[in-house]
């Protein structure tokens, strides 16, 4: 009988600031940008004010005026992220890292390995988080992903919540929770499933697949599946690889500048380029992602003949993109640069030494930022956003322009752009 | 103009002059094929100002001697639908009638007089090379000129006049082809010239047409062919072809002799398990056998093996499977010599005296 815990961070960022600063306990504190604010976490204290994520940091200040805010430091975040799952290792080898702040782990052989039945082991994660670490995990213990995912984010915070491997017990508890606790049941579907009088899970469960395809398509029979606790995902251990390298920027001011905007993008492309040579890959694809002041997106991309690993292959595609997307008269709020298309493995040699002389410079390049900041060496677009930001404009959320020499290392751009996702 | 014309013949041409006719163009008028009827028959003209080609077309009766404009695409889809044997061409600056048995078009015209002009070979070339010589020339070494890479002068063959000797060279940066070949008569002092690939590629077609010899002018700024009826001309690629002959490896410690079709089936069936993301075959030389392996990620993995006369350290390199086959495939002799350094530099083939093929590695590590 499969036992697997799902557990999630309570408050993750926040609570990991109060962790780090003992002045920050007990009081409101939410963690977001000093400017364009919105809030990426905000601390249990400060949710009793009616708080909650993602809202604008402005409105939370009227909320709850002595609001601490705290700018947001994603390599601690981190760190922090590494010491839990380096404590849920040693309770089992198999764990699915599911972001920063949760994961899967298949507790099914504790019983055997340790001596522990899978509840005591969970338990003393639990405890052991709390101890070390001084944050609280909420946690939830099933046969499946899906009930113990549910159940760890149900009850929160320092939740812990087993639910045993009787069909009774497991539907008992599945059943009655309204239909939005299922995987993919977004607003738009969960609006749809309650039009048609479906709003508990139960309701779903017994609905004829034929039926239930009619207002979901494809998907309904994975989704009743779901509503009969029918899952056998399996905890995967290893992360898969990076599929796409994403970087995004939001502008502390909307924005109508060409040029400034292209110079974005092409920094952005430095970066994930940097990334991508590091784990010793190559890209075909590049997108552009526009966000307009009224949140419209537009977006599009190109494709190289041949793969590279060097960002300035790239710029032509990127300034084309942006060309042919920002085609309406509207400021600018967020771009976004993706590499996908991704090759791995072997290179192809160059016959006239072209193509690795330019390699070879984009890595010294690489290791002069590593050793002495993103200013090290500059390329002519970061002199543009040099400028930009000398005028008030440029400086990316969260980021503080002295960074130090360590700073823009892998960690916190990762950590970044899991902020980035979960905001949704 | 009124011309009745043998309907596989004009085909023949009209398939050629479409390799030549421009697809994307604002300017009408590169659409078309011009028809000007001469004293033994009617020239048939197209270009897209940068290739250029006229061919006499001899199987024709002139009934009224004149000159017409007409849509290049209409007029092959009407000859090439047709099932008669000859058809009759008339028309002025308004519009072009074809006549068949049972059939009649009328295609609007352009006035002839705004075609841009098409160059023809007079006097004598600077070379003159047997049909048969230039297309192997061309063959074993079109296909490793440069698509569309940013620089320039790799995306034409570079053509190279020594004496009595003609060598094409072409790479892509990663592999270059050379053939050499002998000219029947040459005059003049040693010239090279970078021919753009589209000109080589009609060139390479209207070859199979003709016998005899091929004529060739050389100049600083035009290439003119003649083969037989049909002339081709064209602007050269400008820039500086890069210095090839100093990636030529001269030091290559191990000498192989590989039957060329064995080998080219084993690299074939090794290719078959590799995917556009990792495409690479293993070569791995051991003591009298070589084992060709890849790998394609999530769908498995081949092994073939072939003896060979190897006895020396073992040596693994990797090759873009593409690159080898391309070679293979117009080498033309039984056998082929392959020369390795080591994993990281060229591989070279050898195919008789006339052909030269150096490939660059793929990074196994």
């Amino acid at each position: 009988m499969r036992a697997i815990l799902h557990f999630d961070a309570d408050a993750f960022f926040a609570s990991v600031e109060q962790a780090a600063d003992r002045s920050l306990r007990g009081r409101p504190i939410v963690v977001g940008g000093l400017h364009r604010g919105i809030v990426a976490s905000a601390s249990y204290e400060a949710r009793r004010y009616g708080i909650y994520t993602p809202m604008p940091v402005t409105a939370a200040r009227r909320l709850c005026p002595k609001l601490i805010v705290v700018p947001p430091r994603f390599e601690l975040y981190e760190q922090f992220s590494a010491h839990i799952f380096g404590l849920a290792g040693e309770i089992t080898p198999i764990v699915e890292r599911q972001g920063v702040d949760e994961g899967y782990l298949d507790l099914t052989g504790t019983s055997r390995c340790l001596k522990r039945d899978p509840v005591e082991a969970a338990a003393k994660l639990q405890r052991d988080v709390k101890d070390w670490l001084k944050v609280t995990i909420s946690q939830g213990v099933a046969r499946t992903k899906l009930l113990c995912q549910i159940a760890s984010k149900k009850f929160k915070p320092e939740g812990f919540t087993v639910i045993p491997p009787d069909p009774a017990e497991e539907l008992g508890f599945l059943h009655p929770l309204p239909v939005k606790w299922l995987p993919g049941i977004g607003p738009a579907h969960e609006r749809l499933l309650q039009s048609a009088g479906l709003t508990r899970i139960g309701q779903v469960a017994r609905m004829p697949v034929e039926w239930l395809s009619e207002l979901v398509g494809s998907s309904a029979r994975g989704l009743r599946d779901f509503a009969n606790n029918i899952d056998d995902r399996p905890v995967v251990t290893n992360t898969p690889e990076a599929l796409s390298y994403g970087h995004q920027e939001t502008f502390q001011e909307d924005t109508t500048d060409a040029a400034f905007v292209d110079a974005t993008l092409r920094r952005l492309a430095d970066e994930a380029f940097s990334r991508l040579r590091a784990d010793g890959r190559q890209i075909r694809t590049v997108t552009v992602k526009i966000r307009y002041t009224d949140m419209d997106e537009h977006q599009g991309q190109m494709s190289l003949k041949e793969p590279t690993d060097v960002a300035a292959d790239v710029y032509p595609l990127i300034s084309k993109l942006l060309q042919r997307l920002w085609d309406r008269r509207v400021r600018i709020r967020m771009v976004q640069v993706r590499l996908s298309n991704v090759y791995t493995g072997f290179s192809q040699l160059d016959l006239f030494g072209v193509r690795q002389r330019r390699r070879d410079l984009a890595m010294v390049c690489d290791q002069i930022r590593e050793k002495f900041g993103p200013r090290g060496v500059m390329r002519a677009h970061d002199w543009v956003l040099e400028g930009a930001r000398d005028e008030g404009r440029g400086a990316r959320d969260g980021a503080k322009p002295a960074r130090s020499a360590s700073e823009g290392s892998r960690g916190q751009r990762k950590a970044k752009e899991e902020y980035v996702f979960s905001r949704g | 103009m009124q011309v009745i014309v043998n309907r596989a013949a004009l085909m023949e041409v009209l398939n050629a002059a479409s390799g030549v006719v421009a697809s994307r163009t604002t300017k009408d008028i590169l659409k078309c094929v011009r028809l000007t009827t001469v004293d033994n028959g009617m020239l048939v003209s197209a270009t897209d100002l940068e290739v250029a080609l006229r061919v006499h077309v001899h199987q024709v009766e002139v009934k009224k001697p004149g000159d017409i404009l007409i849509a290049a695409d209409k007029l092959g889809s009407i000859v090439r639908e047709s099932t008669d044997e000859t058809l009759t061409l008339e028309g002025d600056t308004q519009s072009c009638h074809i006549r068949g048995q049972d059939s009649h078009f009328e295609i609007y015209g352009q006035d002839p007089r705004e075609f841009p002009p098409v160059p023809e070979l007079e006097g004598t070339p600077d070379l003159e090379i047997e049909v048969e010589n230039l297309k192997t020339l061309i063959d074993r070494t079109l296909f490793a000129v440069a698509k569309e890479n940013t620089r320039y002068a790799i995306n034409g063959v570079l053509w190279e006049k020594k004496g009595k000797k003609l060598a094409l060279v072409a790479t892509d940066g990663r592999r270059l082809a050379r053939s050499v070949g002998s000219a029947e008569q040459s005059v003049g002092e040693d010239n090279s010239m970078i021919v753009p690939a589209k000109t080589v590629q009609v060139i390479q077609k209207v070859l199979p047409n003709t016998e005899g010899t091929v004529g060739i002018r050389f100049s600083s700024n035009l290439v003119i062919v003649r083969a037989g009826d049909y002339v081709i001309s064209s602007a050269l690629v400008e820039g500086r072809f890069p210095q090839y002959e100093e990636v030529i490896p001269k030091d290559c410690d191990h000498k192989i002799e590989l039957s060329t079709e064995e080998f080219l089936s084993a690299v074939r069936r090794a290719s078959l398990l590799t995917n556009e993301q990792s495409k690479a075959v293993r070569l791995a030389f051991g003591k009298e056998k070589l084992v060709l392996s890849s790998r394609a990620p999530e769908q498995g993995e081949a092994t073939v093996s072939m003896r060979v006369e190897y006895n020396e350290e073992p040596l693994e390199i990797g090759f873009n499977p593409v690159f080898l086959t391309d070679a293979l495939r117009v080498a033309g002799t039984p056998t082929v010599t392959m020369e390795l350094k080591e994993a990281s530099q060229p591989g070279v083939f050898r195919a008789g005296a006339g052909f030269l093929y150096v490939v660059m590695p793929v990074n196994l590590s």
